[in-house]
């Protein structure tokens, strides 16, 4: 039986791409494959480690089990589309400046959380934060380096 | 180095699953249902015939090979052949046109099983008359020094044991006042790096490109390269960063089956795991150890006997290295009298790799528990009776091996200070219904004698410096590490020097990135490579400057010579060489090959405040201080990463990890949902790392290693401070909420 396509608009880093997938595709493979975007990450593909994080209109779904069907007519942000041009955002700043990172698996994903946190929440605690990353796991850092540079990152974008 | 880090929260860092090769497949895993079946046969005209499906492979591929690999013993077979010996082990896999493709296909194989009795725990396979995983006679692999005399026992499960003794533990138990003994175990758990295991193959003719997640190209490359019989120099095999390894991916694990896909697709195939399959590939070994402590009335360590099995599943692996006497022998603490027993014990389970520490977790259990089960009987403090029996910084405590070289009893002192000192907003005491408890625990390592690291630094025509070396990038910061070497020998500014990433085409012999080896040898190997080239640079630079050498001295800093008054930019002495035109290189090869003199000891000290709540069972860690043998920190910042990730790694195998099989063998919490890692919510309240910054090392500037060292001796220091808190001794691990629950109630019933 031949192969079925559905045509799809979506809006991803700014820019607007027709694609076309099959209905079983994930957005996780759509953006990795498809657009070449692959700083989002396969890891648990069960939807809890949050390596595959990117922001649908602004909310954080994992990509690994989110239908790309269900992308048509979003704005889809992926961590390349986070920095403008050779200006990184404050929460990539942080992250470099204050050891958020170590292997680098984790965070697209973990950046991309914080990002819908602090568009929601300015001026979040400490507790805040955790809670609210705690649907992104690190296997390096122990996760306090990753705290401090979302704090240092919520500081820095608050007017 | 912030390039790479400013790749890695951009998007733009590439791991082996990003990399797209034109014309690539995708490939897919028929996995053994069975913990141990007889394969009847394997139908596949059905998946061939799906469309977009390029290759089956099957056993019956791998005639012409020879299809076993594994660094102690050849026992692993790139399919199963005559049987399945775990669930979960690849009996047959699909190359095709992309994974749904392949996936589909895997539903169109026919295999016809017998199932065997099968033995799923180390009580199983020890018991008499226990069916065997290999009755075929086991061949050893040959390649590791360290590995040549391995001892299975026939006719049982057990592929390797040895003995070692000092002293007598006879006349020694004798001797002591007091013998405590006790059973301590250690479930399976799994390494789980983000980046689960995948393997890119293009095998065209004799000529094989790998791209794979692996802490070992080198390894790796020797492997395929005995099993497709190519000349290992017509392997090639590249490591871009890697998300992660903990020891999960050295040694070889889908490489060749990627390869045999690809040889037989002849287009290049890609096999990328996700974590449910990692979980089906490696595991830390099962452990149980029956040890015993005699000791005298005052606190004085006489004799200390174990005897221990590690169940290294379906295939030995990395397992028989954990049962060799060498580190074995390793202790912190004064024991005259001391008996080794180890045992490397096959199951119908998955298979090993060596996790994070290596054999310093496994010993350190039963040892630091056994400790403080001592000071409670003899009504001592734990630290007192550390600090009492603790060697001495130039203290011989077996033939042939270098002392610690470290002042462990400062270290413990330190500790327990910094368990004293309350946190800025500690309550002043417990919430009701909640207990506290302290613990300590001293863990000790060693990294490998003879193991072989070398370099090619290259210096340009403008100054720069490229860094050949076949170091793997896992987070550790060996790329920041190693150009500070180098930078400290060459006074070359740090954004001029380049690191590679490993490719066996191209970058010099490197044994393994593991073990926590790498800023001491890759060190050394770097500092003696650039001590050539500062030789040779200042030999140009006296006979192009009429400098004299024994007049004037030469040195280099900010990527200037300087010398007899002179000022030069390092890179005219290489256009020198040019002709005077900006081409050309100066470079210098070094090994580090490996002697005693180049081997660190890493010792950690752990000191865990933990808050227990008896309502729900829950354990908080308040404080954890972890005090790290680390001799110089080339990257303070980055040191202090590896201390508290590598506590927070072991953490969950304190408190929350288990990988947990059912009587029939299948693995049944083989995915993130229900196996629990660490998370936001499990951090400790506090951390303190201490860097101990002794100059003690081995390595440039008397530094030591550190990749492990926060993960050593985590588990006693937990159980230790729980015990503290609510006066349960748990011998085995995880010390889960319901665990806890279930012996405070046994507790208050009995």
């Amino acid at each position: 039986m031949p192969r079925q396509y559905l045509a799809l608009r979506v809006e991803v880093n700014g820019q607007t791409q027709d694609i076309e997938v099959e209905s079983h595709e994930m957005l996780l493979d759509v953006l990795r494959d498809r657009l070449n975007l692959t700083g989002a990450k396969k890891s648990c593909d069960v939807q809890v480690c949050g390596a595959c994080t990117v922001l649908v209109n602004g909310k954080a779904v994992s990509a690994c089990n989110y239908l790309a069907v269900d992308a048509d007519g979003k704005n889809i942000l992926t961590i390349e589309g986070l920095a403008s041009g050779d200006e990184l955002h404050p929460l990539q700043e942080a992250f470099i400046q204050h050891g958020g990172l170590q292997c680098g698996f984790c965070t697209s994903g973990m950046i991309l959380s914080a990002k819908a946190l602090l568009d929601e929440n300015p001026n979040p605690s400490r507790s805040e934060v955790k809670a609210y990353l705690s649907g992104n796991i690190c296997r390096c850092t122990g996760y306090r380096t990753i705290v401090n540079s979302v704090l240092a990152a919520a500081e820095q974008l608050r007017p | 180095m912030e390039r790479d880090t400013a790749s890695k929260v951009t998007g733009q860092a590439q791991y082996t699953a990003d990399l797209a090769i034109p014309g690539m497949l995708r490939a897919s895993v028929l996995r053994s249902p069975y913990p141990h079946a007889r394969i009847l046969s394997i139908e596949t005209t059905k998946a061939e015939a799906v469309p977009g499906v390029y290759a089956v492979l099957t056993r019956d591929d791998l005639q012409g090979i020879s299809p076993f690999y594994g660094l102690a013993y050849k026992d692993q077979p790139i399919l199963a052949m005559d049987k399945a010996r775990y669930v979960g082990e690849p009996v047959a896999a699909v190359a095709a046109i992309d994974e749904a493709t392949a996936l589909e296909a895997l539903d169109h194989l026919e295999v016809h099983y017998e199932p065997l009795p099968a033995v799923v725990n180390l009580e199983e396979a020890l018991s008499p008359g226990a069916p065997l995983v290999h009755e075929e006679e086991l061949h050893k692999a040959g390649f590791y020094y360290d590995l040549k005399d391995l001892q299975p026992v026939p006719n049982t499960n057990i592929c390797h044991h040895s003995m070692f003794e000092k002293g007598d533990v006879t006349r020694g138990m004798a001797e002591a006042d007091r013998v405590i003994e006790n059973t301590f175990t250690l479930p399976s758990v799994n390494h789980y790096p983000l980046e689960p295991l995948v393997t890119t193959a293009d095998f065209q003719g004799d000529y094989l490109k790998i791209w794979s997640a692996t802490q070992a190209p080198f390894h790796v490359r020797q492997e395929l390269a005995a099993i497709f019989g190519l000349p290992m120099s017509r392997v090639r095999v590249m490591v871009p960063f890697l998300g992660g390894g903990f020891g999960g991916k050295t040694y070889t694990h889908i490489e060749p089956l990627t390869a045999a896909l690809a040889r037989k697709a002849q287009r290049p195939v890609q096999l990328a795991f996700n974590a449910e399959e990692t979980f089906r590939t490696i595991c830390r070994c099962a452990f149980r150890c029956h040890a015993r402590t005699g000791v005298k009335a005052d606190g004085t360590l006489v004799a200390w006997d174990i005897e221990f099995f590690l169940d290294c599943g379906a295939y030995a692996a990395h397992a028989p290295r954990l049962a060799n006497p060498g580190p074995l022998w390793l202790t912190p603490y004064r024991f005259p009298h001391m008996r080794v027993r180890a045992n490397a014990v096959y199951t119908n389970t998955v298979p090993n790799a060596v996790l994070r520490g290596a054999p310093a977790p496994f010993m350190g259990w039963p040892r630091e528990s056994q400790m403080d089960i001592i000071a409670r009987e003899l009504g001592t403090d734990p630290v007192e009776l550390r600090l009492k029996n603790a060697l001495g910084p130039e203290e011989v405590f077996a033939p042939g091996w270098e002392p610690l070289h470290f002042d462990l009893p400062a270290g413990l002192r330190e500790i327990t200070q910094a368990l004293e000192k309350p946190a800025p907003d500690e309550a002043a005491g417990p919430a009701p219904g909640k207990k506290r408890g302290k613990g300590v625990a001293c863990g000790v390592e060693t990294t490998p004698a003879a193991s072989v690291s070398s370099v090619v630094l290259s210096l340009a025509a403008d100054g720069s410096l490229r860094i050949n070396a076949s170091v793997v990038e896992m987070g550790q910061g060996a790329r920041d590490v190693l150009p500070r070497i180098a930078a400290e020998e060459l006074g070359i500014p740090l954004e001029r020097i380049t690191v590679t990433h490993p490719d066996t085409e191209v970058t010099p012999y490197e044994q393994i990135t593991s073990a926590s080896r790498t800023t001491t040898r890759v060190g050394r190997a770097i500092e003696h490579a650039a001590q050539r080239i500062r030789a040779e640079v200042t030999t140009s630079f006296c006979e192009l400057y009429e400098v004299d050498p024994a007049q004037s001295e030469v040195s280099l800093s900010d990527g200037y010579v300087h010398g007899g008054g002179q000022t030069v930019p390092l890179g005219e002495i290489v256009t020198a060489r040019y002709q005077g035109m900006p081409g050309g290189e100066i470079v210098a090869y070094a090994p580090d090959p490996g002697s005693e003199s180049g081997s660190a000891t890493h010792v950690a000290v752990a000191g865990v405040e933990v808050e227990i709540d008896q309502e729900t069972g829950e354990v908080q860690v308040l404080k954890f201080a972890s005090s790290l043998s680390v001799g110089k920190a080339i990257n303070e910042s980055a040191a202090h990463g590896q201390n508290e990730g590598g506590v927070a790694y072991a953490l969950g195998h304190a408190l929350t990890e288990e990988m947990v099989y059912n009587d029939d063998g299948q693995l049944i919490n083989g995915n993130l949902m229900e196996y629990r890692v660490p998370s936001f919510a499990n951090m400790p309240e506090e951390f303190v790392s201490i860097l101990v910054e002794d100059r003690g090392g081995p390595g440039p500037g008397g530094s030591r290693g550190i990749g492990e060292a926060g993960a050593l001796i985590v588990m006693p220091a937990i159980a230790n401070a729980v015990h503290d808190a609510v006066g349960l001794r748990f011998m085995e691990t995880p010390l889960t909420p319901q665990r806890i629950l279930e012996r405070l109630a046994d507790r208050t019933e009995g």
